[in-house]
């Protein structure tokens, strides 16, 4: 059977639909919680999916991923506080419009334009993963360093604030990533006599010690007030007129489409820089761009449509070479390697029927989504934001406990989980993005396999070191990281330039 | 007040010597040499974040000390919570661990007799969680020496 056919089937399954209507509840609900992320949500879950069967587990996690995106926007319209970092821009004029009454219309808007943006995003994912993949195939020991260098240089742009602090955020994540056995030499390395510490760090433990513990800390001392709710008004027939509204701006939905997807490609954007670039973008091209956040429907449109679409472009580089392009799809990449499916060519060849049910389960999520947010979403929100932090703090520590214990049945994961919270929390106070330090942990082992293998292959040439420098794919790498490393100075100086300074900054 | 960038140059040369010292225990050259050359380049970035803290200064004010007390006090339960484990057994040291948690997040419930009532949501989820995991998904959870 075409394994195209064969991957939609086994999707088509009473127990995937109720996984998949489980995650996309709970994405929902987490989403819809200031302080947790998708990424948090798809880390906590993670255990839930290991005695499921692959496509199972990745439908159930692609489904929490889709939907937790989308619930950001709840309390960023009801709260003015973003859900999850994908919805920083829906703030700026959902909550104007919650305001004004508008509240329920503004939901309705968000999960029209989070519906269309999904949508977007899963299409392009099923176009353009199978031909990347084609060309990831070519690759060698070299070019998997450069690649891994150039999701490196990705940190100038993911820590905006100061990327010589990301990059140190980096490279203390690759030598995190190096404790355990060496990958080419074998040899036990910075395990600091601790014999617990030679499995090395588990990519899981890091993640929700890093990502979850942090902000458990933050909700703690978070102040009552800024926990304060507003309750959205109901008004009859509101769906049916703002479907309309939505539907009847198809550039704008078509453009912040695009915009979400090309972000969600470049490995370590995501969805808090797309919301933001087509919110921008809808205001520029916007006839009446002085009514932006003032509670313009536009505005609502343009944020939720991106951030939606970055989860099929954010899965583009993850499924075809290995980079992550958000991070909760590096969440994700530690899913296929707990069942054993490596990212690259073979997942289009030996394991299609699993990618390609994967993408599928992503389109039915997306639809279920539409339906669960307008059916229950706004009286789930309502019953949410009354979830007392008292129990929410110490419900996610408990998840976090099982989370990191499960995987490899190790109580010394959950003390490394916790140790990579505390570093986690230390490392916000100094200004150092953690993001930084996750993506240094996952390409760190790629990176050195890739070095070290080039070095290997390298002994036969005249000057060893060249084999980095003298391939074709490594050279147009190459140029890639220079212009990665380089874009948020080359931007700069573009908008820099007269004519470009009514541009509007967010 | 604190330097945050001179306070994250310094930790971070922490970082390179405690990985600089193992070097000598890693016999292959294979395993050694992309740690060296990442510790090197850590060593240099913070050198120059380093410089950077002096040339162009920034401060940041220190949390809150209660804030930091109640941070400090919640890492202590966590650590607490994973260590009872292997004592009181998994479901015991969560209940009791979890109601500490809730108490240190709203202190007042101590106050309000609300004690046994945040007792008993601890004992449900945490219950409801373990039927969850061990016998519906067959997840293995920690078991501890007294109890289970």
């Amino acid at each position: 059977m075409n394994p195209i056919v064969s991957g939609i089937m086994q999707v088509l399954t009473p127990t995937n639909f109720l996984f998949m209507l489980a995650g996309t509840v709970g994405g929902l609900i987490v989403g819809a919680l200031p302080g947790l992320t998708a990424t948090m949500a798809t880390a906590l879950i993670v255990p839930f999916t290991f005695t499921m069967p692959p496509l199972s587990g990745l439908a159930t996690l692609g489904a929490i991923y889709m939907a937790a995106i989308y619930g950001g926007a709840f309390s960023a319209i009801l709260v003015n506080a973003p859900g999850t970092p994908s919805s920083i821009g829906t703030c700026f004029d959902g909550y104007p419009m919650a305001k004004q009454g508008r509240g329920q219309e503004a939901i309705i808007a968000a999960t029209i334009s989070s519906v269309v943006g999904g949508l977007l995003g899963i299409i392009a994912l099923a176009l353009l993963a199978p031909p990347l993949a084609a060309v990831a195939i070519k690759f060698g020991p070299p070019e998997y360093f450069w690649v891994s260098i150039f999701g490196i240089t990705i940190i100038s742009t993911l820590s905006s604030k100061s990327a010589l602090k990301g990059f140190i955020g980096g490279c203390l994540g690759i030598l995190l990533s190096m404790i355990g056995i060496s990958p080419v030499g074998g040899d036990v390395r910075f395990t600091f006599g601790i014999s617990a510490m030679q499995g090395g760090i588990e990519l899981i433990c890091g993640l929700i010690g890093l990502f979850c513990i942090p902000e458990v800390l933050a909700l703690i001392v978070q102040k009552a007030e800024d926990l304060e709710r507003l309750k959205p008004k109901k008004v009859k027939g509101i769906i049916g007129t703002t479907t309309r509204q939505v539907l009847k701006q198809k550039v704008n939905l078509l453009r912040s489409g695009i915009i979400g997807t090309i972000v969600g490609i470049m490995p370590g954007a995501g969805g808090s820089i797309a919301n933001l670039i087509a919110y921008n973008e809808a205001k520029r091209a916007s006839k009446h761009p002085e009514k932006f956040g003032t509670g313009i429907i536009d505005g609502v449109i343009a944020t939720e449509t991106a951030n939606n679409a970055t989860v099929g472009g954010g899965l583009i580089p993850l499924l075809t070479l290995g980079i992550p392009g958000t991070p909760t799809a590096a969440v994700i990449y530690g899913a296929l390697l707990i069942h054993g499916l490596r990212p690259g060519m073979e997942l289009f060849t030996v394991h299609a029927d699993i990618t390609y049910g994967f993408i599928f389960s992503l389109l039915i999520a997306t639809l279920m989504m539409l339906v669960v947010g307008l059916a229950v979403g706004t009286g789930l929100n309502e019953l949410l934001s009354r979830l007392p932090v008292r129990i929410l703090v110490p419900s996610i520590v408990f998840l976090s406990i099982i989370g990191s214990y499960a995987i490899r049945n190790n109580m010394a994961d959950v003390f490394i989980m916790l140790a990579f919270g505390a570093v986690g929390y230390i490392i916000k106070q100094l200004e150092i993005d953690s993001g930084a330090v996750v993506l240094g942990l996952i390409l760190g082992p790629l990176a050195e396999e890739g070095f070290v293998q080039s070095l290997l292959m390298s002994k036969a040439l005249p000057v060893p070191w060249t084999i980095f420098f003298t391939r074709p794919l490594s050279i147009l790498l190459i140029a890639l990281s220079a212009l990665s490393l380089f874009w948020p100075l080359i931007s700069k100086l573009k908008a820099q330039r007269p004519g470009r300074e009514e541009g509007f900054n967010v | 007040m604190y330097n945050p960038d001179r306070t994250a140059a310094i930790l971070m040369f922490v970082v390179v010597l405690i990985f600089t010292f193992q070097f000598s225990d890693i016999p292959s050259t294979y395993s050694r040499v992309f740690p060296k050359a990442v510790t090197w380049t850590l060593a240099i970035l913070s050198a120059i974040l380093l410089i950077q803290s002096w040339v162009t200064p920034r401060v940041a004010e220190y949390t809150d000390t209660r804030e930091l007390k109640k941070v400090g006090l919640a890492i202590i339960l966590m650590f607490g919570w994973i260590a009872c484990i292997r004592f009181l057994g998994f479901y015991l040291a969560s209940v009791v661990f979890f109601t500490l948690l809730m108490i240190l997040v709203e202190p007042s419930l101590l106050k309000q007799n609300k004690l046994m009532a945040s007792i008993f949501i601890a004992a449900v989820e945490i219950g409801a969680f373990y039927m969850v995991f061990t016998r519906a998904l067959n997840v293995p959870l920690p078991r501890g020496i007294i109890f289970q």
